[in-house]
């Protein structure tokens, strides 16, 4: 036995390889041609039918007529014709060489084949529970990644956007966060597991948007045990499988989609005018003590005398009327019996909600598939894709960061001089902001990503015997990013050092690789087997450089080159491997029961040595009693089934790659000596051990145009890699170790109901809803508590995601101060230790779904589209600044004028004073906010969101003959039209998303994020 | 079938031989046996915790003003929400050294006391290598251990003698190196004496195998004997050993070759790259700041309102109070570092220009200036008036102000005076100074604050809750400071 090194992995790898090529140039055996025609019950051809010779892999599909033509062998078979909804039909060939075949509706509609992890099964087979959701649906979606589209579409999978900016990450939870370390699932695009995350450092870069979405056939989210479980140490956060279009024998077609839109924000928040801020400075500093009211006229200007004040509109100067956004997609596919081909080209320009928020994109992708002989069969993908992002600030209280500063800015000091030149801001001496006139500076910083990004995989597919395939595939999906940083002198705060530019050169470089191999085989009539067994290898390398340079001659000159002063260089490189081997098995009886068992070995770079190996397995049945004799009598159902599942998953994803390896790492220096710094390790590191357990039912009512599927989950996850807190007197703060154990169960409803099917008028409702339990069982050895601070304090019994706080009572009338009731309901007005707190909210909403209406009448398609997420609290720190009664140098909202003035009133909004801190408390507990929130900031982010409104009119056949095309159909489409919610911020989704532990500490805070848009699109699809 | 069976074999190599594939690669890390191998690894730790004295929660910043702020030296000026609880005493608002506040320049003082704790215990073991070297590291991590340790303990602790109520805790000391997790263990605060006594047996040592300021060739960079003679000097004025102290303080002033610049150069001397008072200083380099980290905490953009000469490039957080411009004699060439920039009606100091560039400097932490009034007070308070009116009258004369004839009490008011407006945006020694006599502290009028009675909790600054919280699920009792 040799040992398996990363390089002798790759040339086993390219041998076996050539050795499925060797094996595969066989003689080919005499054949002859059949044809025909697919028609439906009305006698019309039908477009896109499989036809396959029964026991092969060749075949054909029907072209627009519904014609087919396929070379059979001299004696004949048994030709296959199969489509999605329709029955399937199996026709002798015998010694006919035409054969026209009429195929009927399919009232089982389960029988549509689903991707499975290596493998792909017909729905009705499925033991475990996945999340389907075609192309179709997100095709002329205005996104830039595929997961955004995925919002409310599947039970049980909680999407949320991390900003509003065009091209950035999204927040994927499959299931809930079943880890207190990392809950992002496993994202497989064409088998090559890609990069997640942002791949770029100026703007937030979502990597999975270097797929496409037009190009996407489907995406299976694999959301349970048995599922899942084929991917081991990865799966226990699901897995997202994106499957591009494939290109079908037959005419050669050509698309074409244009749209163009614009993109508006959604309600901001009011501020005040020069007068009214004017009005309550003055108040403000009046009483303080220590400030006088004259003081602040002098600053701010005289309220009662508004025709001496300027006032400028910061919010307007910032946000854009209308951002215009364009997205053109191009495709071409066809083929003939031995190869197909799919080729598709897109431009994207769109532009962000502030100013300069720009996202702009090309792409490539050719899939090709060739039928080599007989028993080889070749799959290559390559999608290509170049960025460029101008990026905003966001985030955080971010003086220089647009979602903070348009609103904070006072409205009595203009941006502008009359010369149209930028003013100095402040006017008054009061240096609020750092001096920073956000308008100039967003402007004149440049804050820009170009990213490079190519997805490519490589299949064989060797049938050995007509039982058993052999198949080999190799992928990568590799990034080259460059950021940069302009920071020119123009701006005054960075002219102290002549302007400063920033280069962060990136590279991130993800490879797998795996073979299988698959055994099929039905026994008699009644029993059918399938088994795969194979091995997979991964790596995975980030390397990241970057140089800082200041002092250049002329805000003109930016490159690194022409800097006076190297001011600072960083280089980082890190990786990761993981190997494993795996099989599966499914068994089926009839159509009335499946059982399956899979079992995967994994092994990972990041484990500590001892414990580097891990062991995971499901096992999963279904029952379809629908189908059991007794139930012949029952004519109002049309289907009923039950399934189960069991399994135990890993998780690897929330520790750093070299965490288990006690080690010196490069730190700090002095007087040009390199310095070190201890990093101290855990080396019995090892994975999250997730329990999942799956029970389902699906149902199906008069003649299934009522269907419902029930599915409830119990995941348990322990060993959970959590930071176990050392004292802060021994130089650490804490080490990660495997404990603690959290709770995550849920029930998923999805429901569909063809409400109206009558005289050509079509109505589908159909929607889903997810209800979640997220419960910490178990901490580091009895603790109750780990992690005191506002939004990252674990505690036994409660959500893992908590905010942490006191509550609000409200303004004292005798005296216009703030009041706080501890968690013993004293009330007080401040000096709270972290212990008086009590959990005030969860950021993890209980319930999330979706909820889609779809008319149709001819050829007009109205579909209707809401999204909600029910019971989440959020934090929004930005009322920190804007809703501080006018103590802050800050503009206000111009709901803090319904200020405590004088004893008796009875208001929420505390006395207007200077500093916000009244005999020792402040108003807002706002130097607590590390360890508590508090409820004076915290509101409902529950919602419900008119997400997307699509109206397509496709012209019938008769005009679209005439003018030579295949079809032609317009569209018109809104997103986030309307959002029904409680939330006292601009977007509610934005805000829970950023509002959780997983976040920096800066983003949790609410500070400054960058809110979605409404989107307005128009646009065309020609198809020649 | 041969075919097959090939397959399944190949399939079954690949899969048994995971084992080095999955081995980890680190290639920016090393393990601590190579790391620690040598002095020159054990002297890297030792660099690392120079490097982090300048934490902005430490000598960066924070250490130097938050005592201005919570006594009387200091108003808010630009509200940038630094220093605003200070001011006025908000409960928690406090110096915070103890754990790592998180963050690229922040550090906890444990920190940098383990990193000396590695240098200490590592130098031992590779002392066959260069003996005398491995002596001087040793020395040099010592005086960083009670230079940290002295730190912690003014903040969080009573001085002995001047406890309220008898409390008598100090902070939790740490001697031995904690390089595994093992070693974290959870313990409770050792009394303020116990502290006092590590301190000065470390101070003791280090003098002895510290060079001379001649002999450190990175002098003031890196600790001298004269610096840790100064250290001495004022760790026994803390313990109230005026005549240890009076004698450290000479010791320190015989041996250093800095001395008191005139007054003629007393405004450039601030501005000079390294001051020429400096015994001991942390010197910082362009690559120790993130880029923003200059605007956002250095001292320059806390204490001035410009910087390179382009108006409002700077914070300008803080002011001079009414009562300390007061505390002025007429004549004093120290008033003239406040500048009252143009059209404005407030008083800024100039002690910290940022004459590197992007806010830069080096920090000064012990200047001759300050062991000069250490000698004088000493001398005063164990009945030498004589040597201390010498010392004091030193000092005076090179300030732009007459010799003085004071004796007694008076004395001693105008050497703490003196310490005030000498030292004032320098190390919180106001604060210090009336904490540690255990004398009322006295707020800006504009305030509207009460001054802080002597028994005042907020004296002492709080211990991390969290701390207290995970020590007592160790089941350890860190005791808080009373009233938190």
């Amino acid at each position: 036995m040799f040992i398996l090194t990363k390089h002798n992995m790759k040339k086993i790898l390219l041998l076996s390889f050539m050795l499925l090529l060797t094996l595969s140039f066989n003689a080919l055996a005499q054949e002859r041609t059949v044809s025909g025609k697919v028609t439906d019950s009305d006698g019309s051809g039908l477009p896109g039918v499989n036809v396959i010779l029964k026991g092969t892999n060749k075949g054909d599909i029907t072209d627009i007529d519904g014609n087919y033509k396929l070379s059979v062998p001299s004696e004949g078979g048994t030709l296959q014709f199969s489509f999605i909804g329709l029955k399937s039909v199996e026709v002798e060939i015998g010694a006919r060489s035409v054969i026209d075949v009429t195929m009927e509706e399919d009232v089982e509609t389960l029988s549509e084949v689903v991707v499975t992890g290596y493998g792909v099964a017909t729905k009705r087979d499925l033991t475990g529970s996945i999340a389907q959701i075609k192309g179709d649906v997100i095709e002329n979606l205005p996104m830039q990644s595929f997961d955004k589209a995925l919002q409310g579409r599947a039970a049980g999978v909680l999407v949320q956007a991390n900003s509003g900016a065009p091209g950035a990450t999204i927040n994927i939870l499959v299931r809930g966060q079943g880890s207190l370390s990392n809950n992002t699932p496993l994202y497989i695009v064409d088998g090559v597991q890609v990069n997640t995350g942002s791949s770029a450092g100026q703007a937030s870069n979502n990597a999975l948007g270097g797929v496409n979405p037009a190009d996407i056939e489907s995406i299976e989210i694999l959301k349970d045990a048995a599922s899942a479980a084929i991917y081991g140490a990865q799966a226990a956060n699901g897995v997202v499988l994106i499957t591009t279009k494939r290109g079908r024998s037959g005419a050669t077609n050509l698309d074409i989609t244009y749209q163009k839109g614009f993109v508006q924000p959604l309600e901001l928040y009011d501020v005040m005018n020069a007068q009214q801020y004017a009005e309550i400075r003055a108040e403000a500093y009046a009483n303080n003590p220590s400030t006088e009211r004259a003081t602040a006229i002098g600053l701010f200007g005289d309220p009662e005398n508004p025709a001496s004040l300027t006032n400028f509109d910061w919010v307007d100067a910032i946000f854009r009327e209308s951002a215009n956004q364009d997205i053109l997609n191009v495709r071409l596919s066809g083929g003939d019996d031995k190869t197909t081909y799919f080729m598709s080209a897109s431009l994207e320009g769109t532009q962000g909600q502030v100013i300069k928020s720009n996202f702009s994109r090309q792409t490539f992708r050719l899939n090709l598939a060739r039928q080599a002989n007989e028993k080889l069969k070749v799959d290559a993908t390559i999608g290509v894709v170049r960025v460029n992002q101008f990026g905003s600030i966001a985030n955080g209280n971010f003086v220089n960061g647009p979602f903070q500063s348009a609103f904070v800015s006072q409205p009595n000091s203009p941006a502008f001089n009359e010369d149209g030149t930028y003013a100095p801001y402040p006017n008054n001496t009061t240096g609020h902001n750092f001096s920073y006139n956000i308008v100039q500076g967003v402007n004149e910083e440049r804050r820009e990503n170009f990213i490079a990004q190519a997805i490519g995989s490589l299949g064989l597919t060797y049938k050995i015997l007509p039982y058993l395939t052999a198949n080999v595939l190799g992928g990568l999906d590799f990034v080259d990013s460059q950021s940069i940083n302009e920071r020119p002198a123009t701006i005054p705060v960075f002219a102290g050092f002549g302007g400063q530019t920033f280069v962060d050169n990136r590279r991130n470089l993800s490879w797998n690789t795996n073979a299988t191999l698959t055994f099929s085989k039905t026994f008699g009539e009644d029993h059918s087997v399938s088994v795969i067994a194979g091995i997979e290898a991964t790596e995975r390398i980030n390397e990241q450089n970057t140089a800082t340079g200041r002092g250049f001659a002329s805000p003109s000159l930016r490159l690194l080159g022409a800097a006076a002063t190297p001011q600072a260089i960083n280089g980082t490189l890190t990786s990761f491997t993981r190997a494993g081997y795996f099989g599966r098995a499914n068994y089926s009886f009839r159509n009335l029961a499946d059982v399956s068992a899979t079992i995967r070995r994994d092994g990972s770079s990041r484990f500590g040595e001892q414990v580097r190996f891990g062991t995971f397995y499901s096992v999963g049945a279904n029952w379809s009693i629908i189908d059991m004799g007794f139930m012949s009598g029952v004519s109002v159902l049309d289907d009923l089934k039950l399934r189960a599942s069991y399994g135990v998953l890993g998780n690897a994803q929330g520790i750093g790659n070299f965490q288990a390896v006690p080690a010196v790492t490069g730190a700090r220096q002095y007087l040009g000596n390199g310095g070190q710094a201890f990093q101290i390790a855990n080396d019995q590191l090892t994975w999250e051990r997730s329990q999942q357990l799956n029970i389902g039912i699906s149902v199906g009512l008069l003649k299934n145009r009522i269907f419902l599927s029930a599915d409830y989950f119990n995941n348990q996850t322990e060993d959970q890699l959590l930071a176990v807190p050392l004292p802060g007197d021994s130089g650490f703060g804490s080490i990660t170790g495997n404990v603690g154990e959290v709770l995550n169960e849920g029930l998923e409803l999805e429901l569909s109901v063809v409400t109206l099917d009558k005289g050509g008028f079509k109505w589908v409702t159909s929607g889903n809803i997810s209800f979640q339990n997220n419960e910490i069982l178990s901490l580091n050895e009895g603790q109750e508590q780990i992690n005191p601070g506002a939004s990252t304090r674990r505690i036994v019994g409660q959500p893992i995601n908590v905010l942490w706080g006191v509550d609000y009572v409200g303004v004292n009338p005798a005296n216009g101060k703030a009041m706080w009731r501890d968690n013993a309901g004293n009330i007080q007005y401040g000096n709270f230790a972290p212990e008086d707190g009590r959990v005030v909210g969860s950021p993890i909403p209980d319930s999330f779904g979706g909820l889609t209406n779809t008319f149709s009448y001819k050829g007009i398609t109205l579909d209707i589209f809401f999204q909600f997420q029910l019971g989440a609290e959020a934090f929004n720190g930005d009322l920190a600044n804007l809703a501080a009664s006018g103590g802050r140098n800050d503009n206000q909202l111009v709901s803090q004028l319904d200020r405590w003035q004088q004893p008796g009133d009875v208001t929420n909004v505390p006395r207007a004073y200077e500093g916000e801190i009244i005999d020792g408390f402040h108003q807002a507990l706002r130097n607590d906010f590390g360890t508590f929130r508090n409820t004076r900031y915290i509101s409902d982010a529950s919602y419900v969101r008119l997400k997307q409104v699509n109206l397509t009119y496709s012209f019938p056949k008769s005009i679209t003959d005439k003018l030579n095309m295949r079809s032609l159909s317009i569209f018109a489409q809104a997103t986030n039209l309307l959002t029904w919610t409680k939330f006292d911020g601009i977007d509610p989704e934005v805000i829970t998303s950023l509002n959780t532990s997983f976040n920096s500490g800066n983003a949790r805070t609410g500070f400054g994020v960058f809110p979605v848009g409404k989107q307005y699109n128009a646009g065309i699809s020609i198809g020649f | 079938m041969k075919k097959i069976l090939y397959s399944f074999i190949l399939l079954s190599f690949i899969a048994f031989s995971c084992d080095e594939f999955v081995e980890p690669d680190p290639k920016d890390r090393i393990t601590p046996q190579i790391a620690l191998a040598d002095l020159d690894g054990a002297e890297a730790f030792l660099f690392s915790a120079y490097n982090r004295l300048h934490a902005f929660n430490y000598y960066g910043q924070q250490f130097h003003l938050t005592g201005e702020a919570l006594s009387s030296n200091i108003v808010i000026g630009n509200n940038t929400g630094r220093y605003t609880g200070a001011v006025v005493n908000a409960v928690g608002s406090h110096f915070n050294l103890w754990a790592d506040p998180g963050g690229g320049n922040f550090h906890s003082l444990y920190q940098i006391i383990n990193d000396v704790n590695i240098v200490i215990e590592n130098a031992e073991a590779n002392r066959e290598e260069d003996s005398d070297r491995a002596d001087v590291m040793i020395a040099e991590g010592r005086f960083i251990r009670a230079l940290a340790h002295h730190d912690l303990l003014r903040a969080y602790s009573y001085e002995p003698g001047q406890e309220v109520g008898g409390f008598n805790l100090g902070v939790i000391l740490r001697t031995e190196a904690v390089d595994a997790a093992s070693k974290a263990d959870f313990r409770p605060r050792a009394t303020n004496t116990e502290v006092y006594a590590a301190i000065e047996s470390d101070l003791l040592a280090a003098i002895a195998d510290l060079p001379s300021d001649g002999n450190q060739a990175a002098f003031p960079d890196r600790a001298s004997a004269s610096a840790a003679r100064a250290l001495l000097a004022r760790v026994y004025l803390y313990m109230g050993r005026y005549a240890d102290a009076a004698t450290q303080a000479d010791a320190a002033l015989n041996a250093s070759s800095v001395d008191i610049v005139a007054a003629a150069d007393y405004i450039a001397s601030f501005a000079a790259t390294v001051h020429p008072e400096a015994i001991f200083q942390i010197n910082i380099q362009a690559v120790d700041w993130s880029t923003v980290d200059g605007v956002n905490n250095s001292m320059t953009t806390v204490t001035k309102t410009t910087s390179g000469g382009a108006p409002g490039s700077s914070q300008g957080a803080v002011r001079a109070s009414d009562e300390l411009l007061a505390a002025f004699e007429t004549g004093d060439i120290r008033r003239d570092l406040f500048r009252n920039p143009e059209s404005a009606d407030f008083w800024e100091s100039d002690k910290w220009p940022g004459e590197l560039g992007d806010f830069r400097e080096h920090i000064p932490v012990i200047r001759v200036s300050e062991v000069l009034l250490i000698a004088a007070e000493a001398k005063a308070r164990s009945g030498n008036d004589a040597g201390a009116l010498t010392d004091v009258n030193r000092l005076r004369t090179n300030r732009g102000l007459s010799a003085s004839t004071a004796s007694g009490s008076a004395l001693i008011d105008l050497i703490m005076q003196e310490r005030r407006v000498e030292l004032c945006y320098e190390g919180s020694h106001y604060w210090f100074d009336l904490k540690r006599l255990g004398l009322i502290i006295p707020k800006p009028a504009s305030s509207g604050v009460d001054p802080l009675a002597t028994d005042d909790f907020r004296r002492l600054s709080r211990i991390p809750p969290a701390e207290i919280e995970q020590h007592a699920d160790a089941g350890v009792d860190l005791v808080q400071n009373d009233g938190y």
